[in-house]
């Protein structure tokens, strides 16, 4: 045994450093694929354990007390289904926030401290030990998105009142914690909570009942169930305050953008993996053809085939076992950005340590598997005589084709020696095409994401939000003004103005699904459809692709839909998909819906503005001009700059790892294929500098060898990208309504990319191949 | 007796090679003129150091120390990138192992080296038809690879290679070593051709027979020279001159 650690050690002495390439390739491979297992094994577990930890309710609804009866409460609590239900007195009101540098317009709720919950249950993170008279205590997403710290400033602004409070405690809570659905909650002291309560006497009073269900996949259901039975006698404005979720669609809010990032870490370390797997069985390859009269002589002296074979397992299966070690243990470094920035995203702590089940996987399979290749490669020693591979005996190249007869081919020496010299390496050439391919690949994804998250939102802002506007306005029932549209519409500021809806009704008679209502949709500016059209007669109707799935409809379908006890059916005539209504989701013309709403009336303005407007301004002079008819105003371009603000930081951080990586992986790739190509082939090189080859020409002829490859496989990988990519997106991102997705991918971009790849890797491959400058053409010559 | 200018010279030239700390003088101060046209032979027992300094002449190899002049021009200090340049101008090699190159037929490895210094394609292929007829290798023989070629068509090949640029001097390290009697003469007769044509030729040699080739013989002995023997043009048969010859080498202990 001694013997043949001695003969791996001479082996890695020998080839210093294609040994550290060999590890440092091993050691990203092994980082990336840890932290994907950790993150796919354990990651998305983490939103149902910390539910079940809280006893979180699987459905909620929240209403003011002018709507709330008691009658509710028992209603929902002897439903077929609910476990539990909890009443909670809350004071709920529309107000706004500020969150990281944007404010945010949403449904709040304030908890009374005091309230001892049985059902979602709040778990204290950070807490000041003295309180302040001002205290509030914040969802997690407030601290790990929003930035806030203990002891900052935090306001609440309620029409014109403005409630300033001091942050004096962090928390996490599943159902309300959270700024990614309509319904955001706080916790204020029991003190202040019955102070604020006193002061604006019955106005804010509310009530949430709060259940558990035996089965959450049916959660949704039962939801749609109460919401059906409380909105049966309200009228279509009262059913608007109303704030009702499941456990299904907040997973969705809650998870879909981390989700889509651990999706790529996945992916990406998948890739990585793969490439690892070649360049570890190209190098292995190599080692032993290169050493292959080294083998013969040791034969000759008597080892045996097997000492042989062990010397090159121990010496390949060691360098990976060590290096994927080290790659487990610099996951274990990496790992608290991971969860730093799915925490800013979801605003759940993920407390993810070392585990072991990954770390033991990752090193497990890296190394089983270089054993494999090991093995495989080497077995071959077996069947060589010492004679045989003293006199080369495996002859790496049998050269069948003159490839570009120098005499009859046209071109410069230097180009065609090049590609003579590409053409004759087909095996290691297609290795080099599917690792650029496959991190061309994923490079694409990255720039593909960053360009439609970061430079330019729309297509993702569209999926994500649904019909977007620049601003929007809610008008007040108690104060209604029908001519609101037209005068706003007179603004000198003003592109475009319209009436826009979104309110829940039923299909099917018990299923809750979210209808958009607007009097024309050729003037909405995102076109939802993928497939039909909008509807245009009122007894039309568009629906979610996915939630048509489910039902079995198609375009020339028909569907029943009702609200209260108005039912009637509507023809389907497009399918359409975003993710607002998490895949359930409709369009009717403000016609169509008061086939089954007869007192509809607008409550919703969506403006958009001339280009270069600015919105927080204009927003006042509407607030100030117009404020006694509007409850509330929304700066949706704030609200999209705030809810995309720390994804945008996460991709942005992606999308450079990815590159740099990518750039790592490939000047890896050639310097090993370029190492080994130097040393194999030596001689020719000493005779083609003895014949009058300069280094120049010589490393001009190798580094121009490898750009039809990188082109290819770049182009390969570019265009997979560009044909996969929406696919890719649309199969991850289906079940949240998603059917088609569409992000724009730049062509430029990708010609870019792989231009960059090409010239990257000619630049590598002169480095590398400069080494060729160092030795003299005698010593080539006399290897 | 040949009277030329001197093509090649060298001056107090030292070639050192350490060695896991042992230094191993090869050359020792060696002064030494090749004339131009001349056909020299480098002999020595094994070890004397004659391949080295034919690599030293062609600049293939640095000298330790001391000048090497070629044709007028100081070589010894000029970087690896201009010595490659005026070998591609000035020198043609032909080796013992004869190093084509394998991956490309025998046509290309002719062509190739006659690129590097001539970039009308059709000119090359001109000469190298020439050529491959001087030393009589066949038409289908230049399509084919080095691997499939004979050790005496390889070496003849390698030769066409050397000629294809028309170099002032042609550097044989051994061409006939690896080859039987009938290949060996065969490309000893072209390489007098080539000489009698007025191009030089600097050949190591440990033959007899090759030797006789020559008109200049040197013998080197453990670095230095210690021994030359002017001999006339070969003219075959003369048996003067090859007792000549065989007198000198007695001499140097051969």
């Amino acid at each position: 045994m001694r013997k043949i650690f001695m003969l791996a050690a001479a082996n890695i002495r020998k080839a210093k450093s294609q040994t550290v390439s060999f590890l440092l390739i091993i050691v990203i491979s092994s980082l990336l694929l840890n932290l994907g297992l950790v993150t796919m094994l354990n990651y998305s577990n983490n939103f149902d354990k910390k539910y079940t930890e809280l006893n979180s309710a699987h459905i909620w609804q929240v209403m003011n007390n002018s709507i709330y009866k008691d009658e509710y409460y028992n209603y929902v609590k002897n439903l077929k289904g609910v476990t539990e239900t909890e009443k909670r007195d809350v004071l709920y009101f529309k107000g706004s926030f500020t969150f990281g540098k944007s404010d945010i317009e949403q449904n709040i709720v304030l908890f009374d401290a005091d309230n001892k919950n049985k059902i979602s249950k709040v778990s204290y993170i950070d807490k000041l030990d003295k309180l302040p008279a001002d205290a509030i205590f914040l969802p997690y997403i407030m601290k790990a998105g929003g930035k806030l710290k203990l002891g900052e400033h935090f306001t609440i602004e309620r029409g014109k009142t403005k409630h300033v409070f001091t942050v004096a405690g962090f928390y996490e809570e599943m159902n309300t914690g959270t700024i990614n659905t309509q319904l955001i909650g706080f916790i204020l002291p029991h003190n202040e909570w019955m102070e604020l309560k006193e002061t604006t006497g019955d106005k804010l009073d509310g009530t949430m009942l709060l259940s558990r269900v035996n089965d959450k996949e049916q959660g949704k259901r039962i939801s749609s169930e109460i919401y059906n039975h409380i909105i049966a006698n309200l009228d279509v404005q009262q059913t608007a305050t109303i704030q009702e979720l499941d456990y299904e669609t907040l997973k969705l809010a809650r998870t879909t953008t981390a989700n889509m990032g651990t999706s790529v870490i996945i992916l990406f370390s998948l890739v990585i993996t793969l490439v690892s797997l070649i360049v570890i069985r190209f190098r292995i390859r190599n080692s032993i053809e290169t050493d292959i009269n080294n083998i013969g002589a040791l034969k000759a002296v008597g080892y045996t085939s097997k000492q042989l074979i062990k010397s090159f397992l121990v010496q390949f299966s060691g360098t990976a076992l060590l290096a994927s070690l080290f790659g487990g243990i610099l996951s274990l470094f990496a790992l608290p950005v991971l969860k730093e920035g799915y925490s800013a995203q979801t605003g759940i702590i993920w407390n993810q340590g070392f585990d072991a089940k990954s770390f033991i996987i990752s090193i497990a399979f890296i190394v089983l598997i270089t054993v494999l290749v090991s093995f495989q490669s080497a077995r071959k020693i077996k069947k060589l005589e010492p004679i045989t591979a003293l006199r080369n005996g495996i002859t790496t190249h049998s050269f069948k084709r003159n490839y570009l007869p120098l005499d009859k081919s046209k071109g410069s020496v230097n180009y065609l020696l090049s590609m003579k010299t590409m053409l004759h390496n087909t095996r290691q050439n297609i290795m080099i095409v599917v690792i650029i391919a496959a991190i061309c690949f994923i490079s694409v994804f990255a720039l593909v994401i960053y360009y439609n998250m970061v430079v330019n939102d729309k297509a993702f802002v569209d999926v994500i939000a649904g019909e977007y506007s620049n601003a929007s306005l809610m008008l007040d029932n108690d104060n209604y003004n029908s001519h609101l549209i037209e005068q706003i519409g007179e603004n000198s500021q003003v592109r475009k103005v319209i009436y826009y809806d979104s309110v829940s009704a039923l299909y099917n008679n018990n299923e809750t699904f979210n209808i958009y209502v607007t009097k024309d949709f050729s003037v909405t500016e995102n076109k939802k459809c993928y497939d039909g059209r909008d509807p245009i007669h009122d007894n039309e109707i568009a629906l979610n692709g996915y939630l048509a799935g489910n039902l079995k409809k198609k375009i020339g379908d028909t569907i029943t839909v009702r609200l209260g006890k108005k039912s009637s059916e509507y023809l389907i005539t497009g399918l359409m998909q975003t993710a607002n209504g998490s895949a359930y989701d409709s369009e009717l013309t403000a016609a169509g819906f008061k086939r089954i709403c007869s007192s509809y009336k607008p409550m919703n303005i969506f403006v958009y503005l001339k280009k270069g407007t600015n919105t927080k301004l204009f927003l006042k002079d509407i607030q100030n001009e117009y404020g006694n008819y509007i409850k509330s105003i929304q700066n949706s371009d704030e609200m999209k700059e705030s809810m995309l603000n720390v994804f945008v930081q996460i991709i942005t951080l992606t999308a450079y790892v990815i590159i740099l990586i990518t750039a790592a992986i490939i000047a890896l790739i050639l310097f090993l294929v370029i190492k080994t190509l130097v040393i194999r082939n030596r001689q020719e090189f000493g005779i083609k500098k003895a014949i009058g080859f300069t280094t120049r020409q010589l490393v001009f002829q190798l580094s121009l060898s490898f750009l039809p490859i990188a082109a290819l496989g770049s182009v390969i990988g570019g265009v997979i990208g560009y044909l996969g990519i929406n696919p890719l997106l649309t199969i991850m991102m289906r079940s949240m309504g998603i059917m088609k997705m569409n992000f724009i991918i730049q062509p430029v971009t990708l010609i870019i990319l792989c231009l960059a790849i090409c010239i990257f890797t000619y630049i590598v491959a002169s480095l590398v191949s400069l080494r060729i400058r160092k030795i003299s053409a005698v010593s080539l010559i006399s290897e | 007796m040949l009277m030329s200018n001197v093509i090649l010279s060298t001056t107090k030239l030292c070639k050192t090679f350490s060695n896991g700390g042992t230094q191993q003088h090869v050359l020792k101060n060696l002064d030494l003129e090749i004339f131009d046209g001349d056909f020299t032979v480098i002999m020595g027992s094994s070890g004397a150091g004659k391949s080295t300094l034919l690599y030293a002449l062609s600049g293939m190899d640095k000298p330790t120390l001391g000048k090497i002049n070629f044709a007028g021009q100081e070589i010894s200090g000029m970087s690896n990138d201009k010595l490659a340049v005026l070998r591609r101008k000035n020198c043609g090699f032909v080796f013992q192992q004869v190093y084509l190159l394998d991956s490309m037929s025998v046509m290309d490895n002719v062509v190739a080296a006659g690129l590097l210094s001539n970039k009308n394609k059709k000119q090359i292929v001109q000469s190298a038809e020439k050529l491959f007829s001087m030393v009589e290798l066949k038409r289908n023989d230049w399509v084919k690879f080095p691997s499939q070629l004979s050790g005496g068509e390889a070496q003849r090949a390698g030769i066409v290679r050397a000629l294809i640029n028309n170099p002032k001097i042609v550097f044989a390290d051994e061409p006939t070593g690896a080859l039987n009697s009938m290949y060996g003469k065969a490309v000893l007769d072209v390489l007098t051709n080539v000489n009698m044509n007025g191009q030089s030729i600097v050949m190591v040699t440990h033959d007899l027979n090759s030797a006789r080739r020559g008109n200049r013989i040197i013998y080197l002995k453990d670095g230095v020279i210690c021994g030359e023997c002017k001999l006339g043009k070969y003219v075959s048969g003369d048996r003067d001159r090859h007792e000549k010859l065989r007198t000198f080498l007695a001499e140097m202990g051969w």
